[in-house]
């Protein structure tokens, strides 16, 4: 596993060779955690505290266009499911 | 996919190349002696073109002149071919010379006569390794170039001070120099955002990020990945 962040505070985990339950197990995993921290954030919606948008791209990676157009899929998916209201996993095979 | 084989035997050359060309290797050159196969691989001459490229070497011990031991060893010593494998073909009572041919550079051996399940599994086996070599090495490359673009950046560059984990560029880095699966494989990639963070007032979107990144599990998560 490979986990990294930018500048902007998002963060992504690159899972080879991951089918999409054990990843989405994982999705759900980080999550909750976040929500457990409770850390207050006014502009939560529905929420009083830190609420976060997982998203969760699975598929098939035999070449390196591929498995870049997951991580593109991912990152991009995130502002997505924040503007539908935030505080959710989806997952989504590429 | 082409193999060379050096034999002073004309017979053991044909059965060889007969036994290959069977199961589909269409490529075979073969040599009478060594110093033959050293023209065909520029060998003494390192800044000559090689007049063919092989990815395998069958290559018999006893030879007239050079024998299978020593050419293996000069083979060896131009770092051309520090990689390429070299099937030494032996007889039985010819044992005692093998340990030398593996001090040599030698990668495996076959036993004459020939057969042709044993020969096919060796064959088969060296390409396979020397596939996975080659991909390592291309990775390698890759690697290597993502990091000369990084200029004189030092590696504590590459770690975000904040979360503690690599920068977004070590990630797309990663995706784009790991090793090419089978079509069917599958991998997944999680991406994690603070809701609303864009609105949080920006003097306080940082420190939130400092409080929050460094508690999550994602350290845990890669260890339990690790050991899964």
């Amino acid at each position: 596993v490979i986990a990294a962040s930018y500048r902007n505070g998002l963060m992504v985990l690159i899972l080879p060779g991951q089918r999409s339950k054990a990843a989405l197990a994982l999705g759900e995993e980080l999550h909750l955690s976040i929500s457990k921290i409770a850390m207050e954030n006014p502009e939560a919606i529905g929420a009083d505290h830190v609420t976060a948008s997982v998203s969760v791209v699975t598929g098939r990676t035999g070449c390196a266009a591929d498995r870049v157009k997951l991580l593109t899929r991912a990152i991009q998916a995130v502002p997505r499911h924040a503007a539908a209201g935030g505080d959710r996993v989806v997952p989504e095979f590429a | 996919m082409r193999i060379l084989i050096v034999d002073d035997s004309e017979d053991i050359r044909e059965i060889t190349e007969a036994m290959l060309m069977e199961s589909g290797y269409s490529e075979i050159v073969t040599a009478d002696s060594a110093e033959t196969a050293f023209g065909m691989l520029a060998i003494g001459n390192p800044q000559a073109r090689p007049m063919i490229e092989v990815d395998l070497v069958l290559l018999d011990i006893v030879m007239p002149n050079i024998d299978g031991i020593k050419a293996c060893a000069l083979i060896r010593s131009d770092p051309r071919y520090f990689d390429l494998p070299i099937i030494m073909v032996t007889s039985l009572d010819d044992m005692d010379s093998l340990s030398n041919a593996f001090i040599a550079g030698a990668s495996d051996y076959i036993n004459k006569p020939i057969r042709q399940v044993e020969l096919l599994a060796r064959v088969r086996s060296a390409i396979k390794l020397k596939a996975e070599l080659d991909r390592r090495q291309s990775r390698e490359r890759v690697l290597l170039e993502f990091m000369s673009t990084w200029g004189d950046r030092r590696a504590n560059n590459w770690i975000d001070k904040v979360s503690g984990l690599f920068v977004g560029e070590v990630a797309e880095a990663y995706l784009v120099s790991s090793s090419d699966r089978g079509p069917e494989d599958e991998s997944s990639v999680i991406a994690v955002g603070v809701d609303r963070l864009e609105a949080y007032r920006s003097t306080q979107a940082s420190l939130l990020l400092q409080q929050l990144l460094p508690k999550l599990p994602v350290r845990s998560a890669q260890r339990r990945q690790r050991s899964a």
